[in-house]
């Protein structure tokens, strides 16, 4: 089966890529998808935090580092490799993935490729989409709106705003709903996996003892998000299903 | 066994905070200092009666929700109380769905109970329907209010009320005159300390009937409590 890479980016900062990463960490891993993770957020990662034992943290411009994502494909036991960009750092990927061959080595049907293009709630993520879409028509382009700080999305003119539905026309649009503040915080603070706060487990495993309401808030959270995923098609669009058990 | 007592009602006025009180005076003879959470109650809650006791709090803020529903689940003595504010019923059931808590509670020995005060008119029989269903998990006690006016036969015969009635527990609290209702009410004395000492700042000829009151309400109380113990036990034992 070939290997897939699921690259998770923006250019601005601060839309909560890391967060969408971390529920995509935790369906894969319902699935039973194996999979390992790249948080380019060098020197130090959040992702890795989050998720230490399938995360390495990498400098995206560095060729070695390219390399250990790229070159490792076909050998890795994982299906999928997932890369959390920084932010800022989208753009100049998807030209370095050009330029280093790796998208000729998509057409030519050796790996998969997705990206999870995560929209800010300004006019600015207009001007994203542009570079971003001729780079999409590679694989599987998700639009993700993350509404999880509770942004109000696309406020600007009718005209504008129908003229990006025309440039997405083949992206899917994947949205991540509201999430408590006070859930959101406890989680960070707890530093785990959502899924392992839901199940009030600590990082080693051991009881967690969080607040029952704020396990509950994340729990019907994340039912939607994954409800999102399916409706979507997403382990299809990875090229997933033959690694996941069937339900 | 603790239990965690959840008053609830779907009109205004159905007599929720009294029933409360007596909840509150049922454990304290019984030796137990309980805990009361008084949700959304304004200025007229229970805590000028048990000050030390109440915890007054608003549903629709995530740190009392936190307040509340991780201190029910939390394992202890104490039996707990919560008094609901009509308006909040709904935004307590949705909440004790997403946090899952009743497993939760069980988890650490807390038996949920709610008690629904039915006024007599059929909608509030098919609204302690859909509760009793939605909360499936908990256990469910219907109260009769004789102070809200008596129950017609035809409601009585309803496939509701037959539901609600053969198949699970129930407590009347008996009507009480008005003159009478106001002094319970208004009264700042504890009802179990006016049960040890009825001489207590009562006048003499109201005694009688407040005492006769009381004592049906807290044996029908005692009675539905002890039931659900024994088959929590029971349920303990069975593993």
């Amino acid at each position: 089966m070939k290997p897939t890479v699921l690259v998770i980016g923006a250019d601005k900062g601060g839309v909560g890529k890391t967060t969408v990463a971390r529920t995509l960490l935790d369906y894969l891993r319902a699935k039973s998808v194996p999979t390992r993770a790249f948080d380019a957020e060098y020197p130090r990662g959040t992702l890795k935090r989050f998720h230490p034992s399938v995360t390495e943290i990498v400098d995206i411009q560095s060729t070695p580092d390219q390399m250990r994502m790229l070159d490792t494909l076909s050998t890795s036991e994982s299906r999928i490799t997932l890369i959390d960009l920084r932010a800022g750092h989208l753009t100049t990927t998807l030209k370095a993935f050009r330029d280093n061959g790796f998208f000729d080595a998509v057409q030519a049907g050796e790996f998969n490729f997705a990206l999870f293009h995560i929209l800010g709630p300004s006019v600015a993520s207009l001007n994203e989409i542009d570079e971003v879409a001729p780079f999409a028509g590679n694989g599987s382009y998700f639009v993700v709106k993350n509404f999880i700080n509770d942004t109000s999305f696309f406020e600007w003119d009718p005209a504008i705003k129908s003229s990006y539905f025309q440039k997405t026309r083949d992206a899917t649009e994947i949205t991540i709903p509201k999430l408590t503040e006070m859930a959101c915080e406890q989680v960070e603070l707890a530093g785990v996996p959502f899924s392992s706060f839901i199940s009030n487990k600590n990082a080693e495993g051991g009881a967690g003892n969080y607040s029952l309401v704020l396990r509950g808030y994340v729990r019907t959270w994340l039912m939607q998000i994954v409800s999102e995923y399916e409706r979507a098609g997403l382990l299809k669009r990875l090229h997933a299903e033959e690694a996941a058990p069937s339900a | 066994m603790t239990p965690a007592v959840i008053v609830a009602s779907s009109r205004p006025h159905s007599g929720k905070t009294l029933l409360a009180r007596v909840l509150a005076e049922n454990f304290i003879l019984g030796g137990k200092r309980p805990l009361i959470y008084d949700i959304d109650a304004g200025d007229r809650g229970l805590s000028r009666l048990y000050p030390n006791e109440v915890l007054p709090l608003e549903l629709a803020r995530v740190p009392d929700q936190m307040a509340l529903f991780d201190a029910l689940v939390s394992a202890g003595p104490r039996p707990r109380i919560v008094d609901l504010a009509n308006r909040s019923l709904q935004k307590f059931v949705d909440l004790s769905l997403e946090c899952d808590f009743c497993a939760e509670a069980r988890a650490s020995a807390i038996e949920p109970i709610v008690f629904f005060i039915a006024a007599p008119e059929q909608e509030a029989f098919e609204e302690a329907l859909v509760l009793r269903q939605r909360l499936g998990a908990c256990r469910f006690v219907l109260v009769e209010n004789r102070q809200l006016g008596d129950i017609r036969a035809a409601i009585r015969q309803s496939g509701e009320y037959r539901a609600l009635t053969e198949n699970g527990a129930r407590i009347v609290m008996p009507a009480l005159d008005h003159a009478l209702m106001e002094v319970v009410d208004e009264w700042d004395v504890g009802l179990g300390a006016f049960m040890r000492d009825p001489t207590l700042k009562v006048p003499l000829e109201m005694r009688d009937d407040i005492r006769s009151w009381l004592v049906k309400v807290l044996t029908d109380i005692y009675r539905v409590l002890d039931a659900i113990d024994r088959s929590a036990n029971l349920n303990l034992a069975r593993g």
